[in-house]
């Protein structure tokens, strides 16, 4: 079984959203403070409570225009509070609450608050279009040196090749992958606080404009504005929640060269973080109630898919075909909120755990999928990967 | 088609001579003096063995294409579309992969395990960028 499992010593006790949209008329930082006194008051807590904090991404990795907003030191110094642990980042694992939870397990805090709030809606719209990556710096540093100078100039291009490989080895096609988006979209089209809601079908999902070929427009997420917060907090605090949730296992492994285009094998992801995730549990793959699993990208879907053994290697493409296995009713509900590409581009596994947290507690509305104890929840999965299970209390 | 609208990299110690061999049209690796292993992009250590000491050997053999995809989206102003980005292996090279674009052609013809030549355009900044080329194209 490994380490000694402490993310069982923390729970996720609240979840808080600010408005979300393509275009919201609030500042970042006022739709932070937004997301972060919502899940402090779901939590069943008060500010005072509070202390522990923190965000995605860290101060310098502002790469895209709208990418990095609500500074840590001013959302602390506008709480008025006592801290006595924080991180600029939450991205060594990959999970937005690994890190905190780590923190709650080890008594470096009680009640840990952890954000990520966008604003690349309205820089979208600014710029007249999704902006390059890294167009906010005159010059290409670090790993975008190798990548924004050939044209690589998006986020679309690092991970499309991925998908030319997958399709490739496995003859997978186009067709099946489209039940994504289609299914996801069914689901968004319950959930109010969802970006897009129309239906969205396989015709149009093909007649779609390519945008790196084979990721055509509604294989990639949606750029919003928006904030997710999550309270991660001790488990022996438990009497004062009001309705918590157990991190059954967690884990984030880097098995592969840690970069977008060196990553040996570009057809399979996520493995070695999955394998990790299931070491940690007795609690299988059929265990699983319902899965939000990342999508910026259709690809990412189709990768955690096959690495956490809800189908095998090649084999997504059958698996989501004519969308019924992945319906709220279906063996594996995916992505139940629409995902980041119905939902919005809340990135890097919060709107994912937002929605594993409401779907445990039974509080997902139209979309509630009808007994569900177990979720997983995954983000991104190559150069950085987190898989968990989240259960219900 | 014009390479040249983008952004150009930033040199630092590590990437100098890959951009001024690549200025030459040659495309550089790194080679560990210690244990012989080669390596791409360049770090100043040795992913085998951790050494320090490094030089660098030029990359002359044909080069096969792992994966690819073809750009259609204008990410900067002026910015010519489509383009087919490719990331190639060397066979006499193993674990050596380099990512550029496959110079002009029909975009049609890209297709993993194409052959291709080492080659250079010009890029953004007034850099040479990788740019391979058909086997079949370069005659």
């Amino acid at each position: 079984m490994g380490s000694e499992r402490f993310e069982r010593r923390s729970v996720i006790s609240g979840v808080g959203q600010s408005a979300i949209g393509r275009e919201v008329p609030r500042s970042g930082f006022q739709l932070t403070l937004d997301a972060v006194t919502a899940a402090i008051a779901d939590a069943g807590l008060g500010v005072d409570d509070i202390d522990g904090l923190a965000m995605f991404p860290g101060g310098g990795a502002a790469n895209l225009p709208g990418y990095a907003n609500g500074n840590l030191y001013e959302v602390h110094d506008a709480l008025g509070i006592t801290t006595t642990w924080r991180q600029g980042q939450v991205e060594g694992m990959s999970l937005p609450f690994y890190a905190a939870s780590q923190a709650v397990a080890t008594g470096q805090a009680r009640h840990v608050v952890v954000w990520r709030t966008v604003k690349e809606g309205s820089a979208a719209r600014r710029a007249g279009g999704r902006p390059a990556y890294g167009s906010t710096h005159p010059e290409a540093e670090g790993p975008l040196a190798w990548l924004l100078p050939i044209g690589a100039l998006s986020p679309v291009c690092q991970v499309a090749p991925y998908a030319t490989r997958y399709m490739y080895e496995y003859g997978v096609t186009r067709e099946q992958l489209a039940w994504i988006p289609v299914t996801q979209r069914l689901h968004a089209s319950r959930n109010p606080d969802a970006v897009y809601r129309d239906p969205l079908t396989v015709d149009a999902y093909l007649g779609s404009r390519m945008i790196s070929s084979p990721i055509c427009l509604y294989d990639c997420d949606v750029p919003v504005d928006g904030s997710t917060a999550i309270v991660v907090s001790a488990a022996d605090t438990a009497p004062d929640l009001r309705s918590p949730v157990r991190i059954e296992a967690m884990a984030g492994v880097i098995d592969g060269r840690p970069s977008w285009e060196q990553w040996e094998d570009m057809g399979r992801v996520g493995y070695a973080t999955a394998a990790a995730m299931w070491a940690r549990t007795d609690l299988t793959p059929k265990d699983v109630d319902v899965a939000q699993l990342y999508d910026g990208f259709t690809i990412e879907a189709v990768w955690w898919l096959e690495a956490m053994g809800f189908c095998g290697p090649g084999e997504a493409g059958a698996f989501v075909e004519g969308g019924r296995r992945i319906a709220l009713d279906g063996q594996l509900p995916l992505n139940t909120w629409g995902g980041q590409l119905s939902g919005g581009r809340l990135h890097a596994g919060f709107g994912h755990t937002a929605e594993a947290v409401r779907q445990l507690r039974g509080e997902a509305g139209e979309r509630q999928v009808v007994g569900a104890e177990v979720a997983a929840v995954t983000n991104v999965g190559g150069i950085e990967a987190g898989a968990a299970l989240l259960t219900r209390w | 088609m014009d390479a040249s609208i983008g952004i150009p990299p930033a040199v630092t110690e590590e990437t100098e001579q890959f951009w001024a061999e690549a200025a030459q049209g040659r495309l550089v690796i790194e080679h560990c003096l210690a244990c012989g292993a080669e390596s791409f992009p360049p770090r100043g250590m040795c992913r085998t063995c951790r050494g320090r000491s490094m030089s660098s050997v030029e990359v002359v053999g044909r080069g096969r294409v792992y994966s690819f995809t073809v750009n259609y989206q204008r990410w900067l102003p002026d910015l010519e579309v489509p383009y087919t980005i490719v990331l190639v292996e060397f066979p006499d090279h193993p674990g050596v992969r380099v990512i550029g674009r496959l110079r002009d052609g029909d975009p049609q013809r890209a297709a993993i395990g194409l052959e291709v030549e080492v080659g250079f355009e010009p890029g953004p900044g007034g850099f040479a960028i990788p740019s391979f080329v058909a086997v079949d194209e370069a005659g």
